[in-house]
């Protein structure tokens, strides 16, 4: 037997990281500060599936977290060919001076 | 205090500190690095909840390949072009904090009403054979989605290799 963290200080962690992950999205400028902060937001996320998993006693929710990797390295080598293709045409990798579809 | 209340301690707040740190720095290579720690963090949080598997897929994958593939980009693109020297905007700084204060504050309300056991309690640890029937979960019930992941990885590499590529000077998209 072991003495466990309650679920709810995992979540409260989650829930800190996935506001932090959100206001980097909003502040940030820089597309490569965004990822990072989608990361973020993404693994706040796998963290609360974690600590969920462990509540109810199932596996489901580290399955969901173990997709939630796998889907976020297919965003991620999708976003860094987006910025690497735009890095080419532009100054910098500023997302406000992308601002028309037309490259 | 047992394990797990140490671990929680030390893994939870470098996680919090390094990804403010990952927010808040200008430099996108302070970022890239400070996420790594977090990832890192996280992954030593997966262990104390008996996830010893997922502890390893996110070292292995997110703060190795995922982390190593960000890092590489931000060298390629050099930290001059990566970080411009621009000034913020104030008032859309403000909304920002706002916002994220906001959904904070919603999220902890929720979870504060959600009706789970907020006290610490006595428990068996996970089983011993968790990664065998991790194992049979995918391989059974999450099989199609299991499918699906792989055919949307490649998807997204033949798109990177698409999007990427260096293109002849007013070369359109392929048709």
């Amino acid at each position: 037997m072991a003495r466990l963290m309650p679920t709810q200080a995992y979540l409260y962690l989650g829930a800190l990281l996935f506001a932090l992950g959100a206001l980097g999205v909003v502040l940030r400028t820089n597309a490569l500060a965004m990822l990072v902060s989608v990361e973020l937001m993404l693994n706040a996320v796998n963290l609360t599936f974690v600590a969920a998993a462990r509540e109810f006693g199932d596996l489901d929710g580290q399955v969901i977290a173990f997709f939630v990797i796998a889907v976020a390295a297919a965003e991620v080598v999708v976003g860094l060919a987006i910025v690497i293709d735009v890095a080419r045409r532009r100054p910098s990798t500023d997302v406000d001076e992308v601002s028309e579809l037309r490259g | 205090m047992s394990a797990e209340q140490g671990i929680f301690a030390v893994a939870g707040g470098i996680c919090v500190v390094s990804a403010a740190n990952a927010v808040l720095r200008r430099d996108a290579l302070t970022s890239a690095l400070s996420l790594t720690v977090t990832l890192f963090s996280l992954a030593v949080l997966y262990l104390g909840l008996g996830a010893p598997y997922l502890a390893g897929v996110q070292v292995a994958v997110y703060a190795g390949a995922i982390m190593v593939l960000l890092v590489f980009v931000i060298m390629l693109l050099g930290a001059g072009r990566v970080a411009p020297p621009r000034v913020g905007r104030p008032a859309l700084t403000g909304v920002a904090v706002l916002l994220a204060t906001a959904l904070f504050a919603v999220l902890v309300s929720a979870i504060a009403r959600g009706g789970l056991a907020s006290s610490i309690r006595d428990e068996p640890v996970a089983a011993p054979d968790h990664v065998a029937a991790l194992g049979a979960l995918i391989f059974g019930r999450y099989l199609v989605a299991f499918e699906v992941t792989s055919v949307l990885l490649l998807a997204a590499l033949i798109a990177a290799v698409v999007m990427a590529r260096k293109r002849a000077s007013g070369q359109e998209w392929p048709a």
